[in-house]
């Protein structure tokens, strides 16, 4: 597996739009496909906005998901119709099992389709650790 | 974990003795003596791998890599498909005196990118004076990774499973970017 889920990618502050959705993506690995949850936060009127990503590279499909008992929906759909640009503090992990299902159970009506995929693996089967290992093992044989 | 790295290429190319070379525990090898007298006559040898040789070293308590050689006559090469599966990457090597190992490690070649199987191909008896140099191998196969071998020498399969395990790095490195 090439990240286990519930690894933090990244914490950053980035104006809220269509640019965020491009540094998002150059942060995923390139054969990552899967879930990825961005926390934002920051920007007046913005507050406890989360949004949901699903991630299918190289072109990302975004779905904004917000958890319904938290403020701010009407800032939500601001963003989603006027491309509002404000700074936001965004982290992003990969999902958890649990939390695919507490984001099912939420996804009301912004998620118009839930299509499960496991997060991509790797095409070897060791971590580059311990290659790392065996490289250092082969040089001393 | 166990880790599986696979030494493949054609009849007579070397593969057990590459094996041999570097593993820290005897090979394990499967070979027979030849029935067939032109292939005895091609090979100049008269002992053959059947099923594969396996080979053995041990990184940590809970590392090992394991070396499959696979056999490298065409009637057992079903071998190769069933030892490949899962394998960390494969060292494809060729005899460089005979233009025809050439030309059928290119196949095995081929039939490793079509899985998606990380490998490098070593160019193997450079010390035998009719041998074909690397960079001339790599010309005939059309194959941008072609390493010098001697299986003979320690230090030279060293360097060629060296060369392999880094391209595999570089990989993973671009698996994550």
């Amino acid at each position: 597996m090439l990240l286990p889920r519930g690894t933090h990618l990244k914490t950053f502050k980035k104006e809220f739009g269509r640019n965020l959705m491009t540094d998002v993506m150059k942060l995923i690995p390139r054969k990552f496909t899967g879930y990825v949850r961005v926390f934002g936060f920051g920007g007046k009127g913005f507050d406890d906005i989360q949004i949901l990503f699903e991630v299918s590279h190289p072109i990302a499909v975004s779905r904004y998901l917000r958890r319904r008992e938290l403020k701010g929906d009407e800032a939500l759909e601001s963003i989603k119709k006027e491309r509002t640009y404000k700074e936001y503090e965004v982290s992003i992990y990969l999902f958890t099992e649990r939390e695919l299902e507490i984001a099912k159970e939420l996804s009301g009506d912004y998620l118009i389709e839930w299509k499960e995929r496991d997060v991509g693996e790797s095409k070897f089967p060791i971590t580059k650790k311990q290659l790392m290992k065996i490289i250092d093992k082969i040089r001393r044989i | 974990m166990k880790v599986k790295l696979i030494v493949t290429g054609p009849f007579s190319s070397g593969k057990t003795e590459f094996i041999s070379r570097i593993s820290e525990i005897d090979p394990i090898t499967t070979e027979k003596r030849m029935t067939n007298p032109d292939e005895i006559s091609k090979g100049g040898k008269e002992f053959t791998t059947v099923a594969m040789d396996f080979g053995r070293i041990t990184v940590d308590e809970e590392l090992v890599l394991y070396i499959f050689g696979t056999p490298g006559q065409d009637r057992f090469r079903f071998m190769t498909s069933l030892l490949k599966e899962g394998a960390l990457g494969a060292v494809v090597l060729v005899d460089s005196t005979d233009e025809r190992s050439l030309a059928e490690g290119k196949e095995i070649a081929d039939a490793l990118k079509r899985e998606g199987i990380t490998y490098i191909v070593a160019a193997n008896k450079q010390d035998l004076p009719n041998a074909i140099p690397p960079e001339d191998v790599r010309e005939v196969m059309g194959e941008e990774h072609v390493v010098p071998c001697i299986a003979k020498d320690k230090e030279s399969v060293k360097e060629v499973v060296l060369t392999l395990l880094y391209r595999i790095l570089e990989e993973m490195a671009d698996e994550e970017s």
